[in-house]
């Protein structure tokens, strides 16, 4: 029986160089003939690993966009220490921007396609509000806007003092994260696992588990810094979507996301629920948006097949004509 | 389910992430006992809340109890440096194992004198041998010196706990009694967060309980799925209960604060010791903040030299960014 569950776990299905390194980020570049002008970058939530857009070949989203000509970046946030804690948002923000320019100088173009997943668009929404002018196409995948929703992880986030999280452990660590998202149904996601063992002899189904499983567990800290200001300015306070918050003394205005947008929620999303996203939506001013509903959760939105049916050729060819 | 050999669980453990691993035997257990308490359900008998149940509730929360109960335990270093009666006990033990020791170099170094003494006397010139038992005899005479300091010393070392208080600088201590205070309260509130959990999980299964002594289940997977949405719904009201969130917040941040005071406790000791050779964390991190804002004002400058430069080539134009860190390709 066990010889079932020992499923060889090789993430990324497509091929990429690292092209840039910068003490925790990186910069990746996949390869693949481009058909497209306007390039795609990704950035995804430094809470997890980028590599659940290309978990593997059936499921991936990374692979999609390649297939469908375009050129496609990522930033991998990397895993920070303890030597990391003071890292802040304007860091990372800095980096988008490095990043951009950086592609922008590449494929000599002046500007590019920036697609955010769960925090990482939410990085992407901040980085736009000050650089319009460098974003074709906005896409944005499960954001957190509107932090205030009676979502159980955003009342545990209001209720927590993170100054106090990060004097004593320095980073906000994976493996506490992870704690606390199975301890929101703790017994519904504590005994997942059953059906996994009634289906001991389903081969697809114990790969796509376990897979999702090595996903889930390889969960790298968030920095000190940036664990005070997220739950602080973002959960506590919800400063985005209020319009008061500020990185380097400059207020993001939501006012200036005029570019082109297609936004994705997941309707059983349990971590950013549509209600974080859909007051974001209305209140932007782009005259090109987009909305488009999955029926699954915050992570199937990505890794279902069904999705993959359903939602990401419409999602990939809302970019392909605007690229 | 078959019966996992230990082999076996070794390749797993390997192939999966540590977690997965624990999860996966845990619901393996679960299963079984699901099992058997569906069995009795199907052969018509009542089910009762007792034993298996309550074994039911330790595998499928101990994954989120053990790391709160390990540093409830971690509670015992703090305890092993105050002069508790028991600890002075263990320290006189700890004499007669060090006595122990100091006979047992005392023999060694005989040991060696002699087999030196034989062999020097076979193998080399008289000159070298004098030179050899020189050495020797002042490393001997340094040693004694030691000894009949240590003895002093011996007795000495008890007023140090008479003294305890007075040896510490007072912000030393003052970190070690607000540690043990917010232990204290941390303890107080994860007593309470476990009840709450265990009074949740019981009133889910009394529920449950009610609906299968009153109705036949048809299958397994409609008994365990029932025991499933019978407990998700108790937990996801009692998880986002007013006094849940206020137990839980409080438990964080007591625990968050027991573990700060406790590291500057450790910290505050060594900084005040002359003969520490570490750097404490504290001092490590304040490191990492002033390389972190120098790297930013780096970045900053390397960013407005690129932009006068690319106004000086290309009149305004987008050229590429160089950064700290560099291309790799």
């Amino acid at each position: 029986m066990i010889d079932n569950f020992l499923v060889e776990f090789k993430p990324w299905s497509c091929e990429f160089d690292v092209v840039h390194k910068d003490w925790l980020f990186s910069l990746m570049h996949f390869k693949g003939e481009a058909k497209y002008k306007i390039p795609v970058l990704i950035s995804y939530a430094y809470i997890n690993r980028p590599f659940i857009m290309d978990l593997y070949e059936e499921v991936s989203v990374v692979r999609k966009l390649i297939n469908a000509g375009l050129d496609v970046w990522m930033i991998d946030w990397g895993y920070p220490k303890r030597s990391d804690k003071f890292f802040k948002i304007k860091d990372y923000i800095d980096y988008i921007d490095f990043c951009v320019d950086f592609i922008r100088n590449k494929k000599g173009v002046p500007y590019i396609t920036l697609h955010g997943y769960c925090l990482g668009a939410t990085l992407a929404i901040i980085y736009s509000s000050f650089n319009s002018g460098k974003i074709k196409n906005l896409v944005l995948q499960a954001v957190p806007v509107n932090f205030h929703t009676e979502n159980t992880i955003s009342l545990w986030a209001m209720h927590i003092d993170p100054v106090k999280i990060s004097r004593a452990l320095g980073n906000m660590s994976g493996e506490l994260l992870n704690i606390s998202f199975l301890l929101v149904e703790p017994v519904k996601l504590g005994l997942k696992y059953l059906n996994v063992i009634d289906n001991v002899e389903n081969k697809k189904l114990i790969k796509d588990f376990f897979y999702m499983d090595h996903w889930i567990f390889d969960s790298p800290a968030v920095p000190g810094y940036v664990y005070e200001e997220q739950i602080s300015k973002w959960y506590h306070r919800n400063e985005l979507i209020r319009g008061e918050y500020e990185l380097d003394g400059k207020r993001v205005d939501l006012n200036n996301i005029t570019m082109p947008v297609l936004t994705i929620i997941a309707e059983k999303d349990n971590l950013t629920p549509p209600e974080t996203t859909l007051p974001f939506f209305e209140k932007i001013p782009s005259k090109d948006k987009k909305l488009l509903v999955s029926d699954k959760g915050h992570v199937g939105l990505t890794v279902s097949r069904s999705s993959h049916k359903k939602i990401w050729p419409q999602a990939v060819d809302w970019i392909v004509k605007r690229s | 389910m078959e019966e996992l050999r230990r082999e076996e669980l070794l390749e797993l453990f390997k192939a999966l992430p540590k977690e997965s691993f624990e999860l996966l035997l845990r619901n393996i257990s679960i299963r079984e006992r699901l099992e058997e308490l569906w069995k009795e359900h199907a052969s018509g008998k009542s089910l009762g809340y007792g034993e298996r149940f309550e074994a039911l509730f330790e595998e499928v929360f101990r994954f989120f109890f053990r790391p709160l109960e390990i540093t409830l335990r971690g509670f015992r270093q703090l305890r092993l440096l105050l002069p508790l009666p028991e600890l002075l006990e263990s320290l006189e033990n700890q004499w007669e194992l060090i006595r122990a020791w100091r006979d047992f170099i005392d023999s060694l170094f005989s040991h060696f004198s002699i087999m030196t003494e034989l062999s020097l006397g076979i193998t080399t010139p008289p000159i070298v041998k004098s030179m050899i038992d020189g050495f020797r005899e002042s490393w001997r005479e340094k040693l004694e010196r030691y000894y009949r300091h240590y003895y002093l010393l011996d007795v000495e070392e008890l007023r140090v706990y008479t003294d305890y208080p007075l040896i510490l600088t007072k912000k030393t201590t003052q970190y070690l009694l607000n540690a043990l205070d917010e232990w204290e309260q941390f303890s107080g509130y994860y007593m309470e967060f476990k009840d709450m959990i265990r009074n949740t999980y019981k009133t889910a299964i009394r529920e449950f309980i009610e609906i299968a002594n009153s109705k036949r289940f048809d299958s397994f997977q409609s008994f365990r799925n029932a025991f499933i949405a019978i407990s998700n719904q108790k937990f996801d009201s009692l998880l986002r209960s007013k006094r849940y969130l206020e137990v839980q917040g409080n438990m964080v941040s007591h625990l968050m604060d027991y573990l700060y005071r406790t590291r500057r406790f450790f910290e505050e000791m060594f900084e005040n010791n002359p003969i520490n050779p570490f750097a404490t964390v504290g001092h490590v991190d304040e490191a990492h903040k002033r390389i972190m804002e120098l790297r930013r004002k780096i970045i900053e400058l390397e960013k407005r030299i690129n932009e006068l430069e690319d106004q000086k080539e290309h009149g305004g134009k987008i050229k590429s960014r160089k950064r700290t860190g560099g291309d790799l390709k």
